[in-house]
């Protein structure tokens, strides 16, 4: 029964810290090789099924970019 | 999107704190905190002064906001809670705000007790004028106006609202996050003068120079370094560390 | 309506009052409900009076500062939830109250101030009078604005100052300063207290912005409490109370608005009072304790068919320069009875072209007719 989450980064408010990358015990995140528009090295939860739903990144975030949401039916479907 | 979120004016996003900056963290932590308490935002009256500290509520939060002179945030306070007592009155300063130019104010405000709620964003020194330190600055702390190493020693600021009077003194860093949002709900919710000292991160100044340009090995420095007050057996255990917890 | 006819809320009549209780009876009157105060002589006795009225009404809250910076700051923030407040000072807390005066004149926040000015600089001589403050008040804070300052010279009037001080800050939504001195605060005099007085509070709309950048009037103020998540501010700010640190153009308009909601109602807020100024060749012109002086020197100078008027300024700031260069375009020489070293005299210098001679009186005893007399007559 392994709970599933959605992960949303708010790429106009990240301003790159990645604290999120660096505190996730999962490693969920990757950073990009290239700048974005905005100069930054965007953000990406590439390992999303690893997600344990700790809210560490979500909570640790200084720029309110990440938002770590429990899939409600995934549950059930597993 | 997560209900604290009614608490935040994202229309001023992003925020104007440096990448990393820990005054995001107490931001949420607020927010969250008053969403947890269900406060009613029409009679909850942020107060706030100078400095980096002073845009954690003014534009931040969504809830009426003063934002003051630089130290005088709970003066202003007084004066609100004072005319309206049924208002939930939460100042935000910072260290240099609180502790130095507004020192005096802190301590009258925890001699009377009056039921004002404080949370002193903690960054070890003046962040936005270019990292000079502060009455929380280390001995020893290299900042901007201590190049070589600051020779004063800094106030136990928790200790020193205590002993003043107040009803609640808490001590967190950013890197305790739920037990920092549990303190600020436990202030808001005590009566009398409440604070909390919650310990952030300056990677631009107070970190380059002294700890860790890196956000998030500041907090991990942070989580590391401290010691909870439960856990104190000697005080050879607190040298040197942060000692966080109910005062 | 804004203005309002109300009954006093104290015994009206004739009684004897000392300067310092006139002036929180005239506060009282009009609606002041919140007083934040740090002791100092000569101004303590307005604490004591201010509790007494909370206390027997059952209304209202007093409250002790730590210090003058803490009581003004108290009452900006009580202002803030629509109660009409005050403080009161001398030199040495006025000093201090400078910072957050800039506050509540940039937020427009009314409130009003009572200055009881002793001799200065500094510690100076605490139980003595002057009119040292004179520019201080004008002054005080760094950055261009305007602001109201009301000159009593009798214990009536700082009865009837504290009233109008009330009803010229939230009428344009601006501290409002009482200048007062040792002499008329310590002073008894017999005070007629009216049955009802007219009384201005401030246009609350909850639904406004909370500043404004129009050029000519103040703005309705919405306050704490309305549900409107107000952003209040003494950084540069939008209508709105959004900070915006870097541009000038909001700058300019928010200091605009500042000065032209003064500036053009002159004529309602200037006030003085005046004697034989049509015929006369020599005017007395002065302010507070020393135009009583004055007063009596002109009676006295007049009644050696001198032809000498006598211009008092009940309102010293903003000072109306065009009326007054209109009324004193037949005048020769201006005499002017101050407690200073002629910091009005300086004013008029600058605005009239006639001779201005001053009468100065430094800090020990208010200055007498006599010396008026002579200096006059040495001078025609």
């Amino acid at each position: 029964m392994k709970k599933r989450f959605d992960i949303e980064i708010n790429h106009d408010w990240c301003k790159a810290c990645y604290i999120c990358v660096k505190v996730c015990p999962r490693s969920v995140f990757d950073i990009a090789e290239k700048e974005s528009h905005r100069g930054f090295k965007e953000v990406t939860p590439a390992r999303i099924d690893d997600c344990i739903g700790c809210l560490m990144c979500e909570n640790l975030c200084p720029d309110f970019a990440i938002e770590v949401e429990e899939i409600e039916n995934a549950v059930e479907q597993n | 999107m997560k209900t604290y979120m009614e608490w935040i004016r994202t229309e001023f996003f992003p925020t104007a704190f440096c990448p990393g900056c820990g005054h995001g963290i107490i931001l949420r932590a607020i927010a969250k905190a008053c969403d947890e308490l269900e406060l009613d935002r029409d009679n909850v009256v942020f107060v706030s002064g100078i400095g980096c500290s002073g845009w954690i509520p003014s534009p931040y939060i969504k809830a009426d906001s003063i934002h003051t002179t630089h130290g005088r945030a709970i003066a202003f306070a007084t004066g609100v809670k004072l005319a309206r007592p049924d208002f939930t009155v939460i100042v935000v300063g910072g260290d240099g705000d609180l502790a130095s130019i507004g020192g005096n104010h802190l301590i009258h405000a925890a001699r009377r007790n009056i039921d004002i709620t404080c949370i002193m964003a903690d960054n070890n020194n003046y962040g936005m004028t270019g990292g000079q330190y502060s009455p929380t600055t280390p001995k020893g702390s290299k900042t901007s106006t201590s190049r070589k190493g600051l020779s004063e020693a800094p106030f136990d600021v928790a200790k020193l609202v205590k002993s003043a009077g107040a009803s609640f003194v808490a001590r967190y860093t950013v890197a305790h996050f739920p037990q920092l949002v549990n303190s600020i709900k436990k202030a808001i919710s005590t009566e009398g003068f409440s604070f909390v000292q919650a310990i952030s991160t300056c990677p631009t100044h107070f970190g380059r120079r002294n700890v860790t340009q890196d956000p998030y090995e500041f907090i991990d420095y942070l989580k590391r370094n401290s010691v909870n007050i439960k856990n104190i057996t000697s005080s050879a255990e607190s040298m040197g560390k942060i000692i966080i917890g109910e005062f | 309506m804004p203005w309002n006819r109300i009954k006093v809320p104290i015994k009206s009549g004739r009684f004897l009052l000392q300067g310092d209780e006139a002036v929180a009876d005239g506060a009282f009157c009009a609606g002041m409900r919140f007083y934040a105060g740090y002791p100092i002589t000569p101004a303590s006795e307005i604490i004591t009076r201010v509790q007494d009225r909370f206390e027997e009404s059952n209304e209202g809250v007093y409250f002790q500062g730590e210090d003058e910076i803490a009581s003004i700051a108290a009452c900006i923030g009580a202002s803030w939830t629509g109660t009409k407040a005050m403080t009161a000072t001398s030199g040495p807390g006025f000093d201090l109250m400078v910072e957050n005066l800039g506050y509540a004149i940039f937020t427009e926040t009314p409130m009003v101030i009572v200055d009881v000015q002793r001799a200065g600089p500094s510690t100076g001589q605490a139980a003595r009078p002057s009119q040292g403050d004179y520019h201080q008040v004008r002054y005080a804070t760094h950055g261009d604005y305007e602001i109201i300052v009301l000159s009593p010279w009798s214990c009536q009037e700082l009865f009837e100052f504290g009233v109008r001080a009330f009803n010229l800050s939230e009428r344009y939504r601006v501290p409002t300063i009482v200048l007062t001195d040792e002499a008329i605060a310590h002073l008894r005099e017999p005070v007629e207290i009216p049955e009802e007085i007219d009384v201005f509070d401030r246009e609350h709309d909850p639904e406004a912005p909370p500043f404004s950048f129009d050029e000519v009037d103040a703005s309705p103020m919405p306050l704490l409490g309305d549900g409107k998540a107000l952003l209040v501010t003494g950084s540069t700010h939008t209508e709105w109370g959004k900070r915006v640190t870097q541009d000038p153009e909001v700058h300019r308009k928010i200091v605009k608005h500042l000065i032209g909601k003064i500036s053009n109602h002159i004529s309602d807020i200037f006030e003085t009072h005046e004697e034989f100024i049509e015929d006369a060749d020599f005017v007395i012109a002065s302010y507070g304790i020393s135009a009583r002086s004055g007063f009596e020197a002109m009676n006295r100078l007049r009644k050696k068919r001198i032809k000498i008027g006598f211009f008092r300024l009940k309102v010293i700031w903003p000072i109306w320069e065009k009326y007054i260069i209109q009324r004193f375009s037949n005048v020769k020489k201006v005499f002017v009875p101050e407690m200073n070293m002629g910091h009005l005299s300086s004013e008029l210098k600058r605005i009239l072209n006639c001779e201005i001679i001053p009468v100065t009186e430094l800090g020990t005893n208010v200055i007498l007719p006599e010396e008026i007399v002579k200096v006059v007559e040495e001078n025609l």
